[in-house]
């Protein structure tokens, strides 16, 4: 056991209830009476104030925030990231290139074929139509600085 | 607007009962934000993005609710509460309500 894990004093205890306004009207008649009799009292409630009311007037950042930002500052982990995501959107891409080009090549009914372009180009519009809605309206939305 | 859980406010006296306000949301996300919440469910970890959309919904719908009972003529919301409930998948969905009063 350290001196700081030592159990805290009945004084500092009440001191302490004191500060944070936790003692009953009586307790605190008679602790605010011991406190105008005693100068080494005040002066401790007063060092145990100024501590208070330093730590209610930090900010303090969650860790994960605080690792986050240190994380996605280095080149490396956000060049990982990137790299992955180019892949994807690439090798997407081409998948997807390589089916147009495979219906093309099958030997079925030109209907067919243009029926399941006709599927894909609409479905095609409706997300162009739907991310340029998005785009207009995001500068709009004021819940996007929203974090928690 | 005051806003409380309770029924009342101990400090101050409820004049006129206006009835029932709510604000409701749905907010989802996109693709992108998905598959990587995707991966950092793999391996655990808060979902940022997820937590991000909640607050957002959270946000929006007790501003909806409160322009509900300023409409309605109230000063105050009594008995808030919110409610989850599950109409798409992967979205945020949240109701929040309770009763418009007029304060004396």
């Amino acid at each position: 056991m350290t001196e700081d894990d030592a159990p805290l004093t009945e004084t500092q205890q009440r001191l302490m209830a004191y500060i944070d306004d936790e003692l009953a009207p009586d307790d605190r008649r008679d602790f605010e009476r011991e406190l105008a009799e005693n100068p080494d009292l005040a002066i401790e409630v007063a060092a145990y104030q100024n501590l208070c009311d330093l730590t209610n007037s930090m900010q303090l950042m969650e860790p994960a925030d605080y690792e986050m930002r240190r994380f996605w500052a280095k080149f490396y982990n956000r060049g990982e990231w990137q790299l992955g995501w180019l892949l994807i959107v690439a090798g997407s891409s081409i998948l997807f290139g390589f089916g147009v080009w495979t219906l093309l090549k099958l030997d079925i009914s030109w209907v067919i074929k243009a029926a399941t372009i006709a599927v894909v180009v609409g479905g095609v519009l409706l997300l162009t139509s739907t991310i340029r809605f998005k785009l207009r309206t995001h500068q709009f939305d004021r819940y996007r600085g929203v974090l928690r | 607007m005051l806003i409380t859980t309770a029924h009342d406010f101990p400090d101050r006296e409820i004049q006129k009962t206006i009835g029932l306000v709510r604000g409701s949301s749905i907010r989802t996300r996109h693709i992108f934000t998905d598959i990587t919440e995707w991966f950092r469910n793999l391996v655990g970890a808060e979902l940022h993005h997820y937590t991000k959309m909640l607050a957002e919904c959270r946000e929006q719908a007790l501003d909806r609710l409160i322009e509900d009972a300023r409409r309605k003529g109230a000063d105050a919301i009594i008995g808030l509460e919110f409610e989850t409930s599950s109409i798409a998948g992967g979205a945020a969905e949240i109701l929040a309500y309770g009763t418009a009063v007029k304060l004396g």
